[in-house]
């Protein structure tokens, strides 16, 4: 018995080693169900529960956020001392949490069972029992530290900050959900985030697992990957959905405010990136082992870490609140799960430790290293970032704010440098790249990009980071296109297939490596409209009288009057706002400001036009309250800020090429 | 046993864990004021009697300095307190000077009626004046020494005990070390 | 492509370049405030804040440009007011330097350290030579990469000979990679020389020891759930295999029914409403927590019932909402059925207003007890006051009446029915006095944090000011004794303080409650309260008010 089983059995193995196999796949069982048992538990409880009241708000708010108005009740039931205007709460996170925990756990129960199905069918030949019974070890330690986690979500959910006790006191005169948090956008955008919040900790407890039980082969690797892009995608896609939320609804005409909390949502999502690239290198050459244990560590440590800052509000957050005990507890959890997995990567190193070996330094082995040097880097800048006015204060005394001008300046030149590798690294060679590989795939893009940079420089941008930007960008996408159809060619050559039988015949036989060239597509998509909105916003804040006009950009703005009505829910005020494009009409655009009886100022709705070229964002910021003839407005115009959410659907389509099954129907 | 790693690891994730534990002795919103110490920002205020009030004025005297709004519910509470004190120790070299902020006039008026105040009040309009003042949080009360150097800073409501007490280190010229904190609103 | 195509000639249409127009002042405005922090928001900055605050300081800034100050002058005021604080990027002085140096250093470090690991990496290469290998094996290596099928690499498989399989899956999927490559024209013809022989080499040296090790061992190889379903489509090998399959799936579909099932009955069994936030849901079916996790003794929760009952019902005449939801909770956390506790429960949700709720509570009640007399009181009066529904008003209380002994109870239901169905004669008339048009409706609610001041002496003025003077006297004043929170009221023409004027045009709305009575004299800590949209027209309904000021 290694080292790895007397660990296993501290940890109340013991019935796994002791009982055998079919009796620690059943506790494994239990220990699932238990998970899910609670989840649907909560669940039924809240329908149960909430009948007193939900139908008085479903009326007003609609059923499908009954639920977020529930936990807002019994926030504002309970008054923290910040009182309870928060957007979107934890608890309305741990609410879909606790859902998809429940999808999860009915998913791992199926999976769980199909599983033992099929070892059943497997059972009388007993020559494969052995090689079975390891393969099944580490399942149920994966499976036993995941349900773990699980518990202890739910008993913090539970016992701490538990979003079910608003019927202790029903809501006499309860103020309904913040107005801004009812859109369908908040329904998909937190559960998302949560499903990849939530998903990390699958990884991670097969990374555990594989560092308790001494398993260390490539079976985790094969397991965590999946698990890895699942929640990696979800994460992305929630960022951005929270990105585009912001935009359409907060008014202020951004997206991303460099917040803590949007840094604690965004963090994970650096080093779980870099695992996918890395793990490539361990697949073929069985060595990053430690790096790579160490990234899904990393990932899965920095979502507790968001959970941390959400909840403790020790940082000042637009989706912080006030402390409490449940901050302290997060804390404790984070130090036991850095201590331990860091501790048990430490005590297992000299197994892990491989032959490393490259060919050249001039390889995709390199590059892909480079990759995740860079991400690291990025991750470190932010997160230094993030806590450094904690560090600032505890070691200097010297209270300072770290914000949006700062992230923006320190992290553009790591997201550039990740953008050329972004270009060079899927093209290089495996092993050994010569210069004959470089110049044959690298010439042409080069030289590419370079008329573009000329172009770009001649007639439009001048200033050199977003040129650099844009001439790195066009270098990926010529890369990306260029090695298409030289492989299309020789498809062509070989099978004689046509240009689109070959993309997919391509596709299906390698869909790892163009599902993931989709991405960085995506990936390139949004970095433009990143560098086009943040290099050349314009904004203007005008107060107009009616009749009075404003020019920004290509765009005339005439302000024709204000407009008061009583909505069911709110009054409000909206602004009649001419818009011409270069003369031509495009319709009347009207912003408004929204006055809700609950709230104590206004909510404002912005009014946005979008195209590819760029958008415009209007903003009603005030009016004159007596004759109504006179307006303040804030007008953006954000060049190709659209091409983020495309780049966020090319994402989308791009995962689905890779992880979709279809490639073994083709053997 | 690879202790070296293990030692690392600690290095790594102790003081990490030390520093948001850290976090959690400190209030986010707090903001320390670099005044303390300092020579007050010097302003002139219109008072709600019409006169002109310039701090230069009253040099040589304890200034009692104190922003407030109508819709801050800790300014209500400390409002007696500072009436009461005002009224006991007004004869004493010492000036209270509210500066109504972020309000309007009607709101302001009804406020210091409804209290019954009777020391000077001005409304800073502009929000220079509070600017000056780097006031985040009201009620805000600065002590201001016969020297005209800030000597003290209390971000939320006062009590009488407090107000006499602070006055009299400012009067002495002794500049607290630290700012004195109380329940507190946010400004708008 | 087509995006690239769409964006080069979105860029090509652009006019005159990507130039803002607006003027330098409000460009550097914008860059000061963009530079500064919000004090009183949670992380925005001046220029983006819609906060008063902030506004303020950017009409600040602006002055302090127009006056001819530098950026840098503006930002040290502001930092001399607020301390570095205020600045969103941190000074590249004294301790702050670091963190903007740390991420380069921890960049260039790395790139540095991977660099030089990768190079020892490189040279460990070069010191092992391929040795030789048997040509036959290089030929099968050959021919079998050739074909068209895919060498997928099985980490699931497992035994002796597993990472042999693999190596070969992965080496050959390499070589028709290099093979495509070259073909593709990414490889030159030297690189391809180079690289092919080498993995070839390594591929037989991998068939060599495949060949060597037990040929049995193959089946030790766990097939693939699908790999297997199309073996046993194309041979159907296993005859067994079949049948058993479809028992394992039965006896699957059987355990999640009954799985199903028994987590339908644990559940319901085990619910249990909250009592306190401390208290946990998995209720003493599950760990023996006693009721509303006040009690750790299961024997005392039957006699409970009875005190917590009372208490509710003496919380409910103090009209202690809080207190008396809190017992009724109580109560139905340990009987859920209780029909006192529900209609209770329906009472108080009547007084708030949430007559859905409220109904919901009086059928749960009747449900249990269809002639609980207080739950039939109570679903009448609501269909009756709240809902209009007058037929079914009649109906209950009807029921009520048959119940009910002779006595005074009964009379004022009798009456109550008598009223009612005089209203159905005429709901013409009923309807109008609904929507008077010069009659003033709400209802007054008190501030949860003001609660604890209410005094049962209290007698509340509901005071009509005309918009236009605000001196003088009210132009109406209700005054009503010992009024029950929340209340809804109602305010005409009769109560006008002086006949004659008119009652109408703009007015405001306040109330005030009084604690000794008078309406002359305002004693201090009486509760006050406005309405938010004050002025409001005659004839408005809804016109709500919540009392949140204490004098």
């Amino acid at each position: 018995m290694g080292l790895g089983e007397k660990a296993a059995l501290s940890l109340g193995f013991k019935a796994a080693m002791g009982l055998g196999e079919k009796a620690a796949r059943v506790i494994a069982l239990i220990v699932n169900i238990e998970a899910a048992a609670l989840v649907v538990y909560e669940l039924l409880y809240v329908l149960y529960q909430v009948t007193y009241v939900s139908e008085h708000y479903a009326i007003f708010f609609g059923a499908v956020f009954t639920m977020a108005v529930l936990m807002h009740i019994e926030e504002t039931l309970r008054k923290g001392p910040e009182g309870s205007r928060t957007f979107f709460t934890v608890k309305l996170l741990l609410l879909s949490s606790s859902m998809l925990a429940a999808l999860f756990a009915a998913f791992y129960i199926r999976t769980h069972i199909l599983r033992l199905e099929e070892e059943v069918g497997l059972l009388n030949q007993t020559d494969i029992a052995v090689g079975l019974m390891s393969l099944a070890s580490l399942c149920i330690a994966g499976w036993f530290i995941w349900g773990r986690i699980l518990v202890f979500f739910l008993i913090l959910l539970n016992f701490n900050s538990n979003p079910f006790t608003m019927l202790a006191s029903p809501p006499l005169d309860g103020n309904g959900l913040n107005p801004q948090l009812q859109t369908p956008l908040m329904v998909i955008h937190p559960p998302l985030l949560y499903i990849g919040y939530v998903g990390f900790s699958i990884p991670f407890a097969f990374a555990i697992a594989a560092l308790l039980s001494g398993r260390l082969n490539d079976v985790w690797i094969h397991r965590t990957r999946r698990w890895t892009i699942f929640s990696w995608f979800f994460l992305g896609i929630g960022i951005l959905l929270g990105a585009y939320w912001a935009y359409i609804e907060l008014g202020w005409g951004g997206y991303w405010a460099w917040d803590p909390v949007e840094n604690a949502a965004f963090m994970p999502w650096l080093p779980a990136t870099a695992f996918l690239h890395s793990v490539q290198v361990q697949e073929r050459k069985q060595m990053l082992k430690v790096w790579n244990l160490s990234l899904i560590i990393i990932a899965f440590s920095l979502t507790i870490f968001g959970t941390f800052l959400t909840r403790s509000g020790i940082l000042s957050s637009i989706h912080a609140f006030s402390s409490g005990p449940v901050g302290i507890i997060f804390l404790a959890f984070l130090a036991f799960i850095l201590l331990t997995s860091f501790g048990l990567l430490a005590w297992r190193s000299k197994q892990l430790r491989g032959q490393p070996e490259l060919d050249s330094l001039v390889s995709r082995e390199s590059a892909f290293l480079l990759n995740n040097v860079v991400l690291v880097s990025a991750l470190f800048t932010i997160f230094l970032g993030t806590i450094f006015p904690l560090i600032s204060e505890a070691v200097a005394g010297v209270q300072v704010s770290v914000g949006a001008p700062y992230f923006n300046s320190v992290t553009v030149p790591l997201f550039l440098l990740l953008v050329f590798l972004m270009g060079v690294g899927p093209m290089i060679a495996w092993k050994k790249a010569s210069w004959d590989n470089l110049r044959r795939n690298f010439l042409w893009p080069t030289v590419a990009s370079f008329v573009v940079a000329l172009f770009l420089f001649i007639w439009l941008v001048r200033d050199f980071l977003p040129l650099l930007g844009f001439t790195l960008l066009s270098f990926v996408v010529f890369t990306i296109l260029f090695d298409t159809t030289l492989a299309v060619r020789a498809r062509h050559r070989i099978a004689g297939e046509g240009v689109f039988s070959a993309l997919v015949t391509l596709a299906r036989r390698n869909q790892r490596r163009y599902g993931g060239l989709i991405v960085h597509l995506g990936v390139v998509l949004i970095f433009l409209g990143i560098a086009g909105s943040m290099s050349y916003s314009i904004e203007r804040e005008v107060t107009l009288q009616i009749g009075e006009g404003l020019s920004i950009g290509r765009y005339h703005i005439q302000f024709e009057g204000l407009k008061r009505s009583q909505q069911p829910t709110h009054s409000r005020v909206e602004g009649a706002f001419r818009v011409f494009n270069e003369g031509h009409e495009i319709g009347v655009l009207s912003p408004a400001l929204k006055f809700f009886p609950n709230q104590k100022s206004p909510v404002g709705r912005a009014v946005y036009r979008s195209t590819f070229i760029e958008d415009l964002y209007i903003i009603l910021s005030g009016f004159s309250e007596v004759e109504q003839n006179q307006a303040t407005l804030k007008v953006l115009v954000r060049p190709l800020l659209a091409w983020i959410w495309i780049g966020g659907f090319v994402i989308f389509l791009g995962t689905i090429v890779a992880v979709l099954p279809g490639r073994r129907k083709l053997a | 046993m690879p202790w070296r790693r293990i030692l690392l690891t600690l290095a790594v994730i102790l003081p990490l864990v030390g520093v948001l534990a850290f976090g959690f002795s400190r209030d986010p919103r707090y903001i320390a004021s670099p005044l303390i110490g300092r020579p007050a920002p010097p302003f002139t205020v219109t008072l709600f009697d019409g006169k002109k009030l310039s701090l230069a004025d009253l040099r040589g005297k304890v200034v009692f300095l104190n922003f407030w709004a109508s819709w801050c519910p800790p300014c209500r509470a400390e409002a007696r307190d500072l009436e009461a004190v005002w009224q006991r120790y007004r004869d004493k070299n010492i000036v209270f000077l509210g500066i109504d902020i972020q309000d309007t006039e009607k709101e302001a008026f009804a406020f210091l009626k409804e209290f019954q105040i009777t020391y000077p009040n001005g409304r800073d309009a502009s929000g220079k004046i509070s600017i000056d003042y780097g006031v985040w949080g009201i009620p805000e009360t600065f002590f201001i020494d016969p020297e005209g150097r800030i000597t003290y800073k209390h971000v939320g409501g006062l009590e009488y005990p407090i107000i006499v007490a602070k006055l009299d280190e400012a009067r002495r010229g002794l500049i607290s070390a630290k700012e004195g904190k109380g329940a507190y609103q946010s400004i708008r | 492509m087509p995006s690239l195509v769409i964006l080069v000639l979105s860029l090509l249409v652009l006019p005159t370049g990507l130039q803002a127009q607006p003027t330098d002042l409000e460009e550097q405005l914008r860059a000061i405030s963009k530079e500064l922090r919000c004090p009183v928001c949670q992380n925005l900055s001046v220029a983006d804040s819609p906060s008063e605050m902030a506004q303020q300081m950017r009409a600040l800034v602006l002055k302090q440009l127009k006056e001819g100050k530098s950026p840098e002058q503006i930002k040290a005021y502001f930092v001399s007011k607020y301390g570095e604080w205020i600045l969103l990027s941190p000074t590249t002085k004294g301790f702050s330097l670091l963190v903007w140096i740390l991420p380069f250093i921890a960049l260039t470090g790395g790139i540095i350290f991977v660099l030089l690991v990768a190079r020892r990496w490189v040279q460990r290469k070069g010191e092992s030579r391929p040795s030789e290998v048997d040509p036959a094996l290089i030929q099968r290596v050959q021919q079998d990469v050739s074909t068209e099928r895919v060498w997928e690499i099985d980490p699931e498989i497992e035994g002796p000979r597993a990472h042999l399989l693999n190596e070969q899956a992965r080496l050959y999927t390499e070589l028709q990679e290099l093979e495509f490559d070259y073909q593709a024209g990414r490889l030159s013809e030297s690189d391809y020389q180079d690289l092919r022989p080498r993995y070839e080499a390594q591929a037989a040296k991998v068939l060599r020891e495949l060949d060597s090790s037990p040929a049995e061992a193959m089946s030790k190889k766990r097939p693939h759930r699908a790999e297997r379903q199309a073996k046993d489509a194309g041979q159907a090998q296993n005859g067994k295999a079949p049948s058993r399959r479809g028992w394992i799936f039965a006896a699957t579909g059987a355990f999640l029914l009954v799985f199903g099932v028994t987590l339908g009955i644990f559940l319901s069994k085990s619910l249990r409403p909250r009592g306190s936030e401390q208290d946990s849901i998995t209720g003493d079916f599950l760990t023996g927590t006693g009721p509303g996790g006040l009690s750790a003794d299961p024997g005392m929760r039957r006699a409970d019932l009875q005190s917590l009952l009372t208490q509710g019902h003496a919380a409910f005449e103090r009209q202690d909402w809080s207190q008396a939801i809190d017992a009724f909770k109580k109560v139905l956390a340990i009987d859920s059925d209780r029909p006192e506790a529900h209609t209770y429960m329906g009472l108080i949700l009547t007084q708030a207003g949430h007559v859905d709720g409220a109904l919901l509570a009086f059928n749960r009640a009747l449900s249990t007890n269809p002639e609980y007399p207080l739950a039939l009181w109570g679903k009448g009066m609501v269909l009756y006051r709240d809902k209009g529904d007058l037929s079914g008003a009649r109906q209950n209380l009807q029921k009520l009446v048959s119940l009910l002994p002779s006595g005074k109870e009964r009379f004022e239901v009798q009456k109550t029915i008598d009223e009612l169905t005089n209203r159905q004669a005429t709901p013409a008339k009923s309807k109008q006095s609904v929507t008077n048009p010069s009659r003033i409706e709400g209802t007054i609610s008190v501030d949860s944090k003001l609660k604890a001041k209410l005094d049962s002496g209290d007698a509340l003025f509901i005071i009509v000011r005309s918009a236009n003077s605000a001196k003088g006297p009210p132009l109406a004043v209700k005054k009503i004794d010992r009024p029950v929170f929340p209340l809804s009221y109602s305010l005409g023409p009769e109560n006008m303080m002086m006949s004659g004027r008119p009652f109408g045009g703009k007015v405001n709305v306040s109330v005030r409650l009084d604690r000794d009575g008078n309406a002359l004299t305002r004693e201090p800590g009486s509760l006050m309260g406005t309405y938010e949209k004050n002025p409001v027209e005659i004839g408005t309904q809804g016109v709500d008010i919540i009392l949140d000021q204490v004098l």
